[in-house]
């Protein structure tokens, strides 16, 4: 499925970039995250938990750049993980732009999800995940605004 | 001359294991613990097709109790029994969702458990192939780069360079002049997905490499022989170091024929210092870990003269063997060799190809290409009949074999004695009562039917596949046989005490046979598979008494002073025909006879007998011709059905099964494998699927969202009959019944649905939504009728309320 939105962020485009470019700060906004740790450059494992509908577990996860340019504020990341027998990836792209008293977040998610958990029902999937997608990016939102 | 009554044989005795079952006191793998014993589990891939870029485990390292991690570049092993294409591990590159990538070993399974989830793997993403269609295509992703250098058996045809494990073909008479001359020709494409083996017990194994290079293992398996000869071929271990121990095992299906993971868990037992080590899956490993069955395509077309004959057929069989193709070669090989059924079909061409796809590795289930094959020829059948306008059971008459006289379609010409496949097919006939049409329903949208299938089946091994047998006596005449054959439920190992107790005159309990299956202890039997055990291990059997026999005669000539033809053993004694106070007690000959004044003669009885087929040939790989198998057991089954116009759901109302059996040696026995493989047959036929995702994901791995048949799903009635025809060189005349019990039934429920309706459904299971969508597709006219039914019939309900 295929997943975008903006959001607006009283902040400078810099300020922005240097916190999303840390994995830690980042990775602490995923909702149910448990434990996580940087392996190597930004490559970042975690230990989430899920709860949707009847499947319940806790997914090992883990997320790579695989694209970095400051230039144009562009980051490509690759999300992927497994757990309660099933899994998803993810590849999300985030672009920075200034705008009028702050800068937008744009981003987008092309998200597939396998196993049990992708043979849920499409809205009950993707309410789920654009659920977990806003908590995110409101926690991001938070830490830099306030 | 031959014994007309018997004390032992063709009674219906209760399973020997009976008692220690129900009381819980029969031993598993699943029971065994050993001093120092460690856990082990897999950590699987989460993508289908990848190169492994790295492995870290420092962090699972930490988890208090591991004690290591294993991963699969370290022991490049590869193995395998017929196309020996696996890996321990994944070595560089994974295949499946599922592919274990590494093992954790850990002082107790919580620490196993918790460790897995630690280890990080990271993947460089190569393109997937699902579906075998795709995957013979030129420009499919490469799945085995390097199968050229894969060990395989002469049997198989591997195609390097493509995804093809292996390519049968089998050629016979001219198919394309038989299609010039046929007034009716069928052509259809056929579908069975991937299903699981669904035994009680999962796979799991014990192992121990000791520091003076012996192995032990333990291991819920179908035969231990196999698994010392995969590991020797593949480890180099040398096979009188390797001991094999199979205790009670609850169920194979054949799932537990192949390749099993034993050569993986002895690797993990050095590797953790020689300490024992022990694996077992989880139920959604058997899912998605495990092999299970494959599934297949079968595109056929048919060429029928209008007079019923059956004068041309040209399929092609293609098998999704999913990542690992192990056992399912054979299988390909099977399905491609059964083409033809119980039928004379002069021209005949067969391509059966097993292709790799990124998919779950699969295996032998319960009847081994046969129930494929049989889902298309028994449909196509009824089709042609249909186009013909003549009975589905006068079709069948007049294509039937004739024993004596008929090839099969690789040239092997059926003996005189193989069977009788008319009187199968007349007694399904009564018992389903074939000519009552059936009962019309008070609901007008429901409608029911009868339908029928034959089938033929022989085991499907290799020309030289052996059986023996050692008999030893104790010193008050009680016997142990010493055999391999794996004890799963399936009651063998009762027919063949039976058949000891028979020939000696013992009474059953004196006769034991230990639980345990031992390659050091017990003596070798190639596989229990393919309904063979009864036939190929119950001769070497016959053997073995017949040589203990001659020992105990020899000895008892002299004693008796008497020739040692005048002599024959009775409840326990030696006796002179015809002069029964002539006679020495077993227990004073089997250790040696002495004599009063201490002078001893003879010394321990020891019988040993062996099977080996003398007229099986490999096939030829042109043109698949020669004799493939040791028998043919003819069957049929009949179904009376309720079938749903509205939902789509199939009722299945009675189940007839007819076996010509050669010589029931246990009625019980047969009882309950015809009841099993009835029940197995309907879950398969009208349940079970496991479903993949566009990305290989096994979306049902648990009994929740996988439907097994429930009590509910029963049938009121299933009636077994049985024919003997014996077959002079079976025991008793006996041939094997295991596997061809669940056979004929998916083929028949699709033709009663099909006689009633003309829906053809081509592909399996059965279930509501296939057969709904199948009526709504062919038969619009008749689901709207039956709505219109439906709808009438609710507003007189109301008019009446």
């Amino acid at each position: 499925m295929k997943l975008e939105g903006k959001i607006f962020l009283k902040s400078r485009r810099e300020d922005v970039w240097n916190f999303i470019s840390e994995p830690v700060k980042v990775i602490e906004c995923i909702p149910g995250v448990q434990e996580y740790s940087v392996t190597e450059g930004k490559r970042v494992t975690a230990k989430v938990k899920v709860s949707i509908g009847f499947i319940k577990g806790i997914f090992n996860a883990s997320s790579n750049v695989i694209e970095e340019d400051h230039e144009n504020y562009f980051a490509k990341l690759k999300l992927s993980g497994s757990g309660a027998g099933s899994g998803f990836d993810a590849l999300v792209e985030v672009k920075l732009n200034e705008v009028d008293s702050g800068t937008e977040l744009a981003w987008t998610a092309n998200v597939n999800v396998s196993g049990p958990l992708g043979s849920l029902a499409k809205p009950m999937l993707e309410g789920y995940v654009k659920k977990i997608v806003n908590q995110f990016f409101d926690c991001i939102k938070y830490k830099l605004t306030g | 001359m031959e014994k007309l009554t018997f004390k032992y044989i063709g009674k219906p005795i209760p399973p020997y294991d009976g008692f220690y079952k129900v009381t819980g006191t029969a031993e598993y793998t699943f029971d065994i613990e050993l001093p120092g014993m460690l856990y082990a589990k897999l950590v699987t891939s989460t993508v289908p097709h990848a190169r492994i870029k790295k492995i870290d485990f420092s962090k699972a390292l930490q988890i208090p109790g591991v004690v290591k991690v294993v991963t699969g570049k370290d022991f490049p092993y590869r193995v395998g029994m017929y196309a020996g294409d696996r890996d321990l591990l994944a070595i560089d590159k994974v295949r499946w969702v599922g592919h274990p990538v590494a093992a954790v070993i850990a002082e107790s399974l919580e620490a196993a458990e918790k460790a897995i989830d630690l280890v990080d793997v990271e993947y460089e993403e190569l393109p997937a192939v699902f579906d075998p269609l795709e995957a013979l295509k030129p420009d499919a992703p490469l799945i085995h780069e390097k199968m050229e250098e894969y060990r395989h058996s002469p049997a198989f045809n591997p195609i390097p360079g493509t995804n093809i494990a292996n390519k049968f073909t089998l050629v016979r008479g001219d198919v394309e002049k038989g299609f010039r001359e046929a007034d009716v020709i069928i052509e259809e494409q056929f579908y069975i997905p991937h299903v699981s083996h669904c035994y009680m017990e999962v796979q799991n194994v014990v192992a121990h490499y000791h520091l003076d290079g012996t192995v032990e293992i333990w291991t819920s398996w179908q035969n231990v022989a196999p698994i010392r000869q995969i590991m020797a071929l593949s480890l180099g271990i040398p096979h009188n170091k390797i001991i094999v121990r199979i205790p009670y095992v609850g169920g194979g299906f054949g799932g537990k024929a192949g390749l099993g993971w034993e050569a993986l868990v002895t690797i993990l037992s050095k590797e953790a210092g020689y300490r024992p080590v022990k694996l077992v899956l989880s139920r959604k490993e058997q899912f998605t870990v495990a092999a299970v069955r494959e599934g297949f395509y079968g595109f056929a077309k048919a060429g029928f003269r209008k007079d019923g004959k059956f004068i041309a057929y040209d399929v092609k069989f293609i098998l999704d063997a999913g990542a690992y193709a192990d056992y399912t070669v054979n299988v390909g090989r099977a399905v491609g060799y059964s083409a033809d059924g119980c039928y004379e079909i002069p021209n005949i061409r067969v391509e059966s190809l097993t292709v790799y796809t990124n998919k779950i590795p699969t295996t032998a289930l319960r009847g081994f290409g046969y129930p494929e094959s049989h889902w298309v020829l028994e449909q196509i059948m009824d089709r042609a009949a249909k186009k013909i306008g003549i009975d589905p059971v006068e079709i069948r008459r007049i294509n039937l074999v004739k024993p004596g006289i008929s090839e099969t379609c690789t040239g092997e010409r059926l003996r005189e004695d193989a069977g009788n496949p008319e009187k199968v097919l007349q007694t399904l006939l009564e018992e389903i009562e074939w000519n009552t049409p059936p009962e019309k329903l008070r609901e007008p949208w429901k409608i029911r039917s009868k339908g029928l299938a034959l089938f033929v089946k022989g085991p499907a091994q290799p020309p030289n596949a052996a059986a023996s047998a050692i008999l030893k006596f104790n010193e008050d005449a009680s016997v142990d046989l010493l055999i391999a054959t794996g004890n799963f439920g399936q009651g063998t190992i009762t027919a063949l005490i039976q058949i000891v107790a028979e020939e000696f005159g013992l009474p059953l309990e004196k006769v034991r046979v230990d639980y345990i299956k031992d390659t050091h202890k017990s003596a070798y039997t190639w596989q229990t598979v393919g309904s063979r055990g009864l036939f190929t291990d119950g001769i070497a059997i016959l053997k073995a008494i017949e040589d203990a026999k001659r020992q105990i005669f020899r000895v008892a000539s002299e004693v008796l002073r008497c020739p040692e033809d005048h002599l024959e053993l009775v409840d326990g004694e030696v006796r002179v025909k015809g002069k029964p106070w002539m006679k020495i007690p077993l227990q004073d000959i089997v250790m040696g006879y002495t004599y009063p004044n201490g002078n001893s003669i003879g010394g321990p009885v020891i019988g040993r007998g062996v099977f080996m087929s003398t007229h099986t040939t490999y096939l030829d790989p042109e043109t698949g011709q020669g004799n493939p198998t040791i028998f043919h057991t003819f069957g049929g089954a009949a179904v009376e059905v309720e079938i749903d116009l509205l939902t789509g759901e199939i009722k299945v109302l009675k189940v007839v099964q007819a076996l010509d059996l050669g010589k029931v040696i246990n009625p019980l026995l047969v009882k309950q494998q015809m009841n099993g493989g009835s029940l197995m047959g309907l879950s398969i036929g009208l349940y079970e699927q496991i479903k993949f995702d566009e990305r290989g994901w096994v979306v049902n791995p648990n009994f929740t969202n996988y439907y097994l048949i429930r009590i509910k799903d029963i049938p009121k009635e299933v009636v077994r009959k049985t024919i003997e025809t014996p077959q002079s060189d079976g025991p008793y005349g006996a041939r094997g019944i295991g596997e061809l019990t669940m056979i004929g039934i998916a083929p028949a429920i699709a033709n009663a649905v099909y006689r009633a309706t003309g829906v053809k459904i081509n592909q399996l299971p059965m279930n509501p939504e296939n057969l709904w969508k199948a009526l709504k597709e062919q038969r619009p006219d008749l689901f709207d009728e039956a709505l219109k039914k439906f709808i009438e019939s609710k507003k007189l309900a109301e008019v009446r309320a």
